[in-house]
């Protein structure tokens, strides 16, 4: 009982720290696109940066987005907590609120566990 | 890389993931009356789905760049809206298959048999606009 309920906790400490990567990845290339790619376009003419970042931030988006619908089915997790991590995926900065909740998720479990 | 070859592999990878999302959902909606086949189609999701839809994803973008498609024209945000929707519904079914293989008992919410009429319906779409690029 115990082995099986640990193995769960080891299970889901897995799938949280795959989503925190992810996470980090989205955010940190939404970042980088509007304060860097964007500007970059606009002020100094190389649309370039933006032809370059926009696809690599579309396929983090999309990653974490599919990883969010995955993980959050599989693990039973509350609609309106996956909802707010699907809202802050599309605002800048808001990967400091999603890497922080996963973070906190993962320190419960790993005391639980 | 040719642009033909890249459209090549991405429809190459676009069957393949559809198939795959086809027999997954199928089974899904099965599955309370049947047999559920959960290890089997955990191998199928992990090595043939997910691989061949993070390849449609890369080789689209790369069609998208490669083709001068930017900015979009509204056919194409159309597709990519419900190439997006598709990629959740995976997520989604991909999510309890494997809650499945934990809890065998795990129910399936009617939400996602409902659902499962997502797929025949966008996909015919996709291939509509992408075939007829209407308004170009």
């Amino acid at each position: 009982m115990t082995d099986a309920l640990s193995e769960e906790v080891t299970d889901e400490i897995r799938r949280l720290k795959w989503m925190w990567w992810a996470a980090l990845l989205e955010g940190g290339t939404l970042i980088l696109l509007v304060c860097v790619a964007v500007p970059l376009k606009h002020l100094a003419g190389y649309p370039v940066a933006t032809s370059i970042m926009g696809p690599i931030h579309g396929i983090a988006f999309l990653l974490y987005i599919w990883l969010l619908t995955r993980s959050s089915t599989e693990g039973g997790w509350q609609g309106i907590e996956t909802f707010k991590l699907f809202i802050m995926a599309t605002i800048p900065f808001g990967v400091l609120f999603s890497e922080r909740s996963f973070r906190n998720r993962i320190e419960r479990l790993a005391l639980k566990g | 890389m040719d642009y033909l070859f890249i459209k090549a592999v991405h429809l190459i990878a676009m069957m393949t993931w559809m198939g795959g999302l086809a027999v997954l959902s199928l089974t899904l909606i099965r599955a309370e009356t049947e047999a559920f086949p959960a290890k089997a189609l955990l191998d199928l999701d992990r090595y043939l789905m997910t691989p061949s839809m993070l390849l449609t994803w890369i080789m689209g973008l790369v069609l998208i760049v490669s083709g001068d498609w930017l900015p979009f024209p509204a056919w194409l945000i159309s597709k990519l809206v419900l190439v997006f929707g598709l990629s959740i519904y995976h997520g989604v079914v991909a999510g309890h298959i494997r809650r499945k293989n934990k809890l065998e008992e795990a129910p399936i919410p009617l939400i996602i048999r409902k659902s499962a009429l997502y797929l025949p319906v966008a996909l015919p779409v996709i291939v509509l606009c992408v075939s007829l690029k209407p308004g170009t």
